[in-house]
């Protein structure tokens, strides 16, 4: 059955920054904030409270998890996260459809494609 | 002090939402106050509150119905008191009539003083009349 993800889409800039920062591990809230600092250069800093707005959408709409699992030598305060297979899809349908909004970009303002 | 006022911050947020997330950002709170700024966790936090009352806990539907039940009351206090305008009129001629009734013996005995009062009377009605 083909999933319908016309109505998740476009992220927000939050959402899909989150998204990116789980997509290699899973990670606490805290970890989530230095990881989207470091994928982009410290340009977009994402705060705990627009952090956990944009996580508890990303939780009921089932892009996202906690996993039941954790490590006992944790901070019993810090709580993981974890990209879901529908999360991941979604994801991968806005990369599409974000290259194709450069692609188009490019073609008009005629800006070659950078190397490497 | 800091962590209070963040706390205090956060215990503002809708109960839900606190619940859910107040411990963790708690403790983002004392790993990242040093590094991103006290300052910025606060506006952040601030930001949040504002957003969780106003989008997330469906308030803005009551701030959109209240705005949408002031504006017809507006609007008939305005016709109200546009329609009053002719009955204060109305008043102002009546007061003329009481005046003729009352000062009958005076516009008797002095006709012309009866007379230059009423012709004030007529053009205080005139200047009512004109200027609304």
């Amino acid at each position: 059955m083909k999933e319908d993800f016309d109505k998740f889409l476009p992220l927000s800039p939050a959402a899909l920054h989150i998204l990116l920062a789980l997509v290699s591990e899973d990670r606490h809230g805290y970890g989530i904030m230095q990881e989207v600092g470091r994928q982009s250069v410290n340009r977009y800093k994402l705060g705990p409270g627009t952090l956990y707005d944009n996580l508890e959408k990303l939780l009921n709409q089932g892009m996202v998890e906690e996993p039941t699992r954790r490590c006992l030598a944790d901070d019993p305060r810090r709580r993981y996260y974890r990209l879901t297979g529908f999360g991941r899809r979604l994801l991968a349908t806005e990369i599409t459809r974000l290259e194709g909004v450069v692609r188009k970009a490019r073609s008009h303002l005629r800006v070659r494609p950078e190397k490497g | 002090m800091m962590r209070r006022v963040y706390r205090c911050l956060l215990w503002l947020h809708p109960a839900a939402f606190r619940r859910q997330f107040e411990e963790e950002m708690l403790w983002i709170f004392d790993e990242a106050a040093d590094a991103c700024g006290a300052a910025a966790l606060f506006s952040d936090a601030s930001v949040s509150l504002v957003r969780q009352w106003l989008l997330r806990s469906g308030l803005w539907m009551w701030v959109v119905a209240g705005i949408a039940g002031i504006i017809p009351l507006i609007i008939a206090f305005g016709r109200l008191a546009i329609r009053r305008l002719p009955k204060a009129f109305a008043r102002r001629e009546g007061q003329i009539s009481f005046w003729i009734v009352d000062h009958s013996p005076t516009i008797a005995g002095n006709p012309e003083l009866a007379e230059s009062e009423l012709l004030n009377m007529e053009f205080a009605r005139c200047k009512y009349a004109t200027t609304g």
